[in-house]
């Protein structure tokens, strides 16, 4: 499992590394429009002559690091309230944790439909809504876990040498937060890279950018999409490279789950 | 508890008062422009009409108890751009919706409740199978619905010719005996229904194997097969009576939660279902029925969540397996 994560990781970086330094090869518009994949365009080109493979690397780098900052976020946030909450206790835990339900309990893709339109779905604020919609879950994981440790013995002695809140974070919450951490990282992100995609394909996404599935949307607004052997390439490139990452980081979690 | 619901109310009334008019774009400079065509249709003095009749030349904090006063009776006027009363367009978009959730949610809660309980059966005996099952299971429910939705399209409608490419009916049909209705409607239905059914499937298997095997290690299922009950009679009467509670419960979330979350299979299939009149109409800069639909739907999530609250408490009396 070792190798597989490994290769996981080159993946990643490759992807990241094309999409930062790469250049803006997927935004050349050559000549043959819509061709078949051939050796010159690996997986063929869209309607304005672009070539899918490019853009595909391009969208991989995207939604990887889209989902990886908002993850970040969440967990930083989601952490920060659950911790807080859970040893400070008393009203902050009230106030932060009706807060946590309001969000929970409201049409959560309706909502990201309505951010998404208003807040101009620009890269950031797409990474800032999603993070806002799902440290929920952390924050109550995190405040439970937290509350738990707090009644053990050996925080009462802690407590009694007078330890500092910071040692205590460093000491005691830390190693015993962060595979849970770590675990909630992979699956925000992949649910993060979801639900921009999702986005995306309603056409509600940011419209300059070329994520997966932005590639979706193009493809399917192309009339007669249905009717010719386009999609072969067009729809499907970017629909089997969705599903691969985001089934390979369902494994990574479960491997993460198997090593707690 | 009523807190909570209070809490949740009076932000979606905010979240729903602000977001529309933050927005970027106006809906009646929208409305002036015909598609195609960069010249301006409606006039200055249309346009503050317009403004006046929806009460958007007001300040914005009379605007706002206006549109407290409206969300309580659940009559936003007329929509901007269809030009219809917003609460009976998305009534008639919400049963669309509705119709096909609670059908493949029904189906799912089935098929997804049935594994389990043969999971959980061969969970310490036959581990081949019971692996597989969650294999598959885990994956189903991991594979986002709209994908699954654009596969199934090309591959059944598209290849294969077996369902209808869009649409929730034949446009202008008209049906001689309610068997031509069922078969229209159906086939339209067909794969939407079969892509929320696949992906709610893992969950309730997950759940309901989780909390099947929770209910094996109780003594009274010892009992009954010690009295010699057939293998199908315990499973049934008192396995799966005893886990029913929190599988139930679940069924009422989800089905709150498919409501607002079935946009994108609607969109795909371009089914006529509320989520496709939120996508539309975000587009269209439609304030009014965006923040109809808004309501709508968050008030019908809240009401399931309740209720799926209550019923879970009402069903599981001696409050044990409570960490489901």
């Amino acid at each position: 499992m070792k190798i597989y994560r490994l290769y996981l990781l080159l993946i990643i970086v490759l992807f990241l590394t094309y999409t930062i330094f790469g250049g803006n090869v997927h935004r050349v518009v050559t000549n043959d429009s819509l061709a078949a994949p051939s050796l010159e365009h690996i997986l063929g080109t869209d309607d304005l002559g672009m070539d899918i493979f490019a853009q595909l690397c391009h969208g991989g780098g995207y939604s990887i690091l889209l989902g990886g900052l908002s993850a970040l976020f969440a967990v930083v946030l989601g952490t920060m309230v659950g911790v807080s909450s859970g040893y400070f206790g008393g009203a902050l835990d009230r106030v932060l944790m009706a807060i946590c339900d309001i969000i929970t309990g409201m049409p959560q893709m309706i909502l990201l439909i309505l951010f998404g339109a208003f807040l101009g779905a620009s890269y950031f604020s797409m990474v800032l809504v999603l993070a806002l919609l799902s440290w929920t879950q952390i924050a109550r994981m995190v405040r439970s876990r937290v509350i738990f440790i707090k009644n053990q013995n050996y925080m009462t002695y802690s407590n009694l040498f007078g330890t500092s809140f910071m040692t205590i974070l460093l000491k005691h919450f830390y190693p015993a937060l962060r595979e849970l951490l770590s675990l909630s990282f992979i699956k925000i992100m992949s649910r993060s890279i979801v639900m921009e995609a999702s986005l995306a394909y309603l056409g509600l996404g940011d419209p300059t950018s070329k994520s997966w599935g932005m590639m979706l949307n193009r493809a399917m607004a192309f009339p007669g999409i249905y009717f010719t052997p386009f999609w072969k390439w067009w729809v499907l490139s970017p629909l089997v490279a969705l599903m691969g990452l985001i089934l390979s980081l369902m494994i990574l979690s479960k491997e993460f789950e198997v090593v707690k | 508890m009523i807190r909570k619901i209070i809490g949740t109310l009076i932000v979606v009334l905010v979240i729903n008062f602000f977001l529309p008019r933050l927005m970027p774009g106006d809906p009646f400079d929208f409305l002036s422009v015909e598609e195609g065509n960069v010249t301006v249709t409606l006039t200055e003095d249309q346009i503050e009409f317009y403004r006046a009749y929806y009460g958007m030349d007001k300040p914005l904090g009379e605007q706002f108890v206006d549109y407290v006063r409206r969300a309580i009776t659940g009559d936003f006027g007329n929509s901007i751009y269809y030009n219809r009363p917003v609460r009976q367009m998305i009534i008639e978009r919400i049963t669309w919706t509705f119709a096909l959730v609670v059908i493949s949610l029904f189906v799912s809660c089935i098929i997804g409740t049935a594994f389990g309980m043969i999971s959980a059966y061969y969970t310490g005996t036959k581990k081949f199978l019971d692996g597989m099952l969650i294999r598959i299971m885990t994956i189903l429910s991991e594979v986002p619905d709209f994908m699954l939705g654009l596969l199934m399209l090309f591959i059944f409608s598209a290849k294969l010719k077996w369902f209808p490419l869009s649409g929730g009916a034949t446009a202008f049909a008209e049906y001689d005996n309610v068997l031509e209705w069922f078969i229209d409607y159906g086939t339209h239905a067909a794969l939407p229904c079969l892509v929320l059914i696949l992906s709610s499937l893992g969950d309730f298997f997950l759940l309901g194997r989780q909390s099947m095997i929770a209910v094996l290690r109780e003594p009274y299922v010892e009992t009954a097969k010690a009295k010699g009950l057939s293998k199908r009679r315990v499973m049934i009467n008192h396995v799966l009576v005893n886990a029913f509670s929190p599988i139930i419960a679940r069924v009422f979330m989800r089905l709150g939660m498919m409501i607002g979350g079935a946009v994108l299979v609607e969109n795909v299939f371009a089914y006529p279902g509320v989520g496709r009149l939120m996508r539309e109409s975000v587009s269209l800069r439609d304030y009014v029925m965006i923040q109809g639909v808004f309501f709508y739907v968050a008030i019908l999530v809240l009401f399931f969540n309740i209720l799926a609250d209550l019923i879970y408490k009402r069903t599981n009396k001696r409050g044990n397996h409570e960490n489901l």
